[in-house]
C-alpha cells in the first residue's frame, strides 16, 4: 500500500481518541458480539484480566461517552451489574477497526 | 423450542438468567451431537452464540409462548433430559460451568489440565466445589467408553460378579 500521510491523518481525526487505550478497546472488543446481552461486570474482570480501578474506570468513561449501557441483572438471588455495547459504541470501534486495518499493514 | 417445552420450561427472553440457561444448554446440545445451526466461540461469557441470540429476540413472542410444533425425537428427549438432570434442572451456575468445560475439551481440544485452568481463570468467581461437580456432570453427559475402556471394565466387574456367585453357591 502506497503511503499517504495527508489521508492518514485526516482519517484519524474522525477517531475517538479517547478510546485509544487497550483496556477500553478490550472492553468494547469483549462487549461487541453480545449485543442486548452484554456481560457482567464479574465475567468482564475474569476474562480481561484486569484490577477493579482499572476496569471501574474505563467502564464509567466509556459509559459518559455513550459506548456501553450498564443496568443491574439477577442471577440466582444475586444483583450484579452487567454492560453492553451501544450503537455509537460499535461504530466507533469500527471505525477504529478500519483505520487500524488501512494503516498497519 | 420444541426442546423447552419438553421440559416444561417458558423462558422470558429479557431475562438474564433465562437467556444464560438456553445459551448454555444448546451449546451441550449442540456439543452432543444435536446440530441446531448455532456457532459457538468462546466470549467473555464463555461459550456462546451471537446468533443464537438474535433469533431469540427476533421471535421473542413466539419464544415466551414456547409457540412451536416441534416436538423432539426420541433421542433428543433422552439427551434434554439427561442434560436437565445433571443441571439439577438447568440450574444456570453448573450449566456454565458444564458448557464451558465441554466446549474447551470438545471444540478446542484442550487437555483436561488446561480444560480446567482455562475454565478457573474464565469463572474464578465460583467455588472449586462448584466446578468440580459442574466438571463431573460434563463428564457424565459426554463419557461414552472407548472399546478398551469397556474391556477394561468387563475385567474388574467381572471379578467382583465372580466373586458375587462364587459367595452365592454357599
Amino acid at each position: 500500500m502506497d503511503s499517504n500521510i495527508l489521508e492518514l491523518v485526516a482519517e484519524a481525526k474522525v477517531l475517538n481518541s479517547k478510546i485509544v487505550s487497550l483496556p477500553r478497546i478490550l472492553i468494547l472488543i469483549a462487549l461487541k458480539d453480545l449485543g442486548e446481552d452484554g456481560s457482567t461486570y464479574r465475567e468482564l474482570k475474569a476474562a480481561l484480566d484486569m484490577e477493579d480501578g482499572t476496569l471501574f474506570s474505563n467502564l464509567n468513561s466509556l459509559e459518559e461517552m455513550g459506548y456501553i449501557k450498564g443496568k443491574k441483572v439477577e442471577l440466582g438471588n444475586k444483583e450484579m451489574h452487567s454492560y453492553s455495547i451501544t450503537g455509537d459504541g460499535k461504530h466507533a470501534l469500527d471505525l477504529l477497526n478500519s483505520w487500524f486495518v488501512k494503516y498497519l499493514k | 423450542m420444541g426442546y423447552l417445552k419438553e421440559l416444561g420450561k417458558a423462558p422470558k427472553v429479557d431475562e438474564f438468567k433465562d437467556k444464560l440457561v438456553i445459551q448454555k444448554t444448546v451449546c451441550l446440545l449442540e456439543l452432543s451431537g444435536i446440530k441446531l445451526g448455532y456457532h459457538f466461540s468462546l466470549y467473555v461469557r464463555g461459550p456462546y452464540s451471537p446468533s443464537l441470540t438474535k433469533d431469540l429476540y427476533d421471535n421473542k413472542e413466539m419464544v415466551n409462548k414456547l409457540q412451536t410444533d416441534y416436538v423432539p425425537d426420541a433421542h433428543e428427549k433422552q439427551l434434554l433430559h439427561m442434560i436437565s438432570d445433571l443441571s439439577d434442572g438447568l440450574d444456570p451456575v453448573l450449566l456454565e460451568i458444564m458448557s464451558t468445560y465441554a466446549y474447551f475439551i470438545r471444540t478446542l481440544s484442550y487437555d483436561e489440565k488446561n480444560a480446567i485452568t482455562s475454565l478457573k481463570r474464565l469463572k474464578p468467581f465460583y467455588s472449586e466445589g462448584r466446578i468440580a461437580v459442574g466438571v463431573s456432570r460434563a463428564k457424565q453427559l459426554f463419557f461414552k467408553p472407548t472399546g478398551k475402556e469397556i474391556e477394561a471394565m468387563k475385567e474388574e466387574f467381572g471379578e467382583w460378579e465372580n466373586a458375587s456367585l462364587s459367595d452365592q453357591k454357599y
